[in-house]
């Protein structure tokens, strides 16, 4: 068992049954770095946005957190630096390694736990997007112009997400409503995952997982849907 | 900067205190030390205490008097759950085909069994009962036992399973617990993510309270603090309230002072 398989476990997770809001893709094949596309979500100054980011995991995951880096280096955000070294990385106590210390003033159930999965990292990440955490922000300005102008903080956004159109992948749908974000049900029938990495075993889990949901509605669109 | 600055108090970014912390880490030998030590003799401890309370030197005399040696567990707030588990896993190899060891290994498949009612996604947590279970697996050389427990992978991979597996526990024995949390946490949830799910928040008397019990192995711990007592050292003895099946009575002994645990090795 190895960092590696770990990853390569959740990647395939992920790959086969996708969360509405982003995209997850390997850069060069690598398990350790993953290009993650978030879709702004509906309904908030960052709908309509592509944005690209590149999470990459240390070597002793998943005792360590991955780092997260939106590409653009100049994502304007209250938890994104604005520039040095960490230009573009979000800051988040959920992407801290856990420590005793209470100088940061988390809590340590708020922050990277080795149980944690990646998917529910990511979704929280979505959210953090158009719910910043301003009580201690990467970038000052950013946080003071989102609590005391609103206005002008959206056109920064609109700026961003005019600036992100052009990474939108070809085969993308993008969703026009909430609705658009809701859990797609797995398939009912097997798709044929050959392609992946051969896992025994997981068959079983797959199988529980189907119950849990509701027969699947036809009008209950993903947003990876490609016939719309 | 806008002009707003006096809303902002001067105070160091997050980054800045993590790499903080982790300098001082390093600066302590915390991140630089083995996860489980070779057995070593007392005088580290009492060099450790040479200036110390008198009281503290006479239980490390008395520790050196009864025990044949020790092994230090890495400082960084696991120690319990290294300590617990290097010995745990050493017994079960030093004891391999007794009842006691095949006792020991069906109550800790048992524990499977509610860990995966517990909440956690179990696909990930998997790999974590993997890494201990092949820990507990004997190896015809003694030594891997040692080496196996310096890989990060495995060390921290048994560290993780076991916060796991004890809150699991906890949460399944609700009404026997709770009662003991409610001065400081609200509901034992709270307590548990708190103090028993991070990596790296140490074990407290609860914790290891429930451990015993999971494990169905009595934990026995020498408490080296400064008060006096008759009988050379006190030891706080936990004891399961689900026995093994056995006669065997094998003890996991542990030293604990303020803080930290380490491995103890009593006279037979």
């Amino acid at each position: 068992m190895s960092a590696a398989h770990a990853l390569q476990r959740q990647f395939k997770e992920l790959a086969k049954h996708p969360v509405p809001g982003f995209r997850v893709t390997l850069k060069d094949d690598n398990i350790f770095v993953w290009e993650v596309g978030i879709i702004g979500p509906p309904g908030t100054a960052f709908e309509g946005g592509y944005f690209l980011a590149t999470m990459k995991f240390p070597s002793d995951f998943p005792f360590n957190p991955p780092t997260f880096n939106f590409n653009n280096k100049k994502f304007f955000h209250p938890n994104v630096y604005p520039e040095g070294d960490k230009a573009g990385e979000l800051c988040v106590s959920i992407l801290h390694p856990p420590s005793s210390d209470e100088t940061l003033g988390e809590r340590p159930e708020e922050q990277w736990n080795p149980a944690r999965n990646i998917e529910s990292v990511l979704i929280s990440i979505v959210s953090l997007l158009s719910d910043p955490n301003c009580s201690s922000p990467a970038n000052v300005d950013a946080g003071v112009l989102y609590r005391k102008d609103r206005p002008a903080y959206n056109q920064r956004i609109k700026d961003l997400v005019t600036e992100s159109k052009k990474d939108i992948p070809p085969d993308l749908v993008m969703p026009t409503s909430e609705k658009d974000f809701v859990m797609k049900p797995p398939p009912t029938e097997d798709e044929d995952d050959s392609f992946l990495w051969d896992d025994a075993g997981d068959d079983d889990y797959d199988d529980d997982e189907d119950m849990d949901f509701d027969e699947g509605s036809d009008d209950d669109v993903g947003v990876e849907d490609d016939e719309h | 900067m806008t002009a707003d600055t006096t809303e902002q108090p001067e105070r160091p970014t997050d980054q800045e205190i993590l790499d903080h912390i982790k300098t001082i880490q390093q600066e302590e030998g915390i991140t630089n030390a083995a996860f489980v030590s070779e057995k070593m003799n007392f005088d580290g401890l009492r060099a450790e205490y040479a200036t110390g309370l008198q009281v503290f030197r006479d239980k490390i005399e008395h520790i050196a008097s009864t025990c044949s040696a020790m092994r230090t567990a890495r400082k960084d707030g696991n120690c319990f759950y290294r300590a617990m588990s290097f010995r745990y896993c050493e017994l079960l190899w030093e004891k391999a085909g007794t009842p006691w060891a095949e006792a020991v290994w069906k109550r800790a498949e048992a524990s499977t069994e509610f860990v995966k009612t517990g909440g956690y996604d179990w696909t990930i947590i998997e790999d974590f009962w993997d890494v201990l279970k092949e820990a507990m697996t004997k190896k015809d050389d003694p030594a891997k036992l040692l080496e196996d427990f310096q890989n990060g992978y495995t060390s921290d991979g048994i560290v993780t399973w076991l916060r796991i597996a004890v809150a699991a526990y906890l949460r399944a024995n609700r009404e026997i617990y709770e009662a003991f949390i409610l001065d400081s946490y609200p509901t034992l949830d709270e307590f548990i993510k708190d103090q028993v799910d991070p990596i790296n928040v140490e074990a407290d008397q609860i914790q290891i309270t429930a451990m015993a019990n999971l494990l169905g192995v009595r934990i026995k711990v020498a408490n080296l603090d400064p008060t006096s007592t008759p009988d050379g050292i006190n030891y706080h003895d936990m004891e399961p309230m689900d026995p093994l099946p056995v006669d065997d009575q094998t003890s996991i002994v542990l030293l604990y002072r303020p803080g930290h645990y380490d491995v103890l090795y009593p006279n037979a």
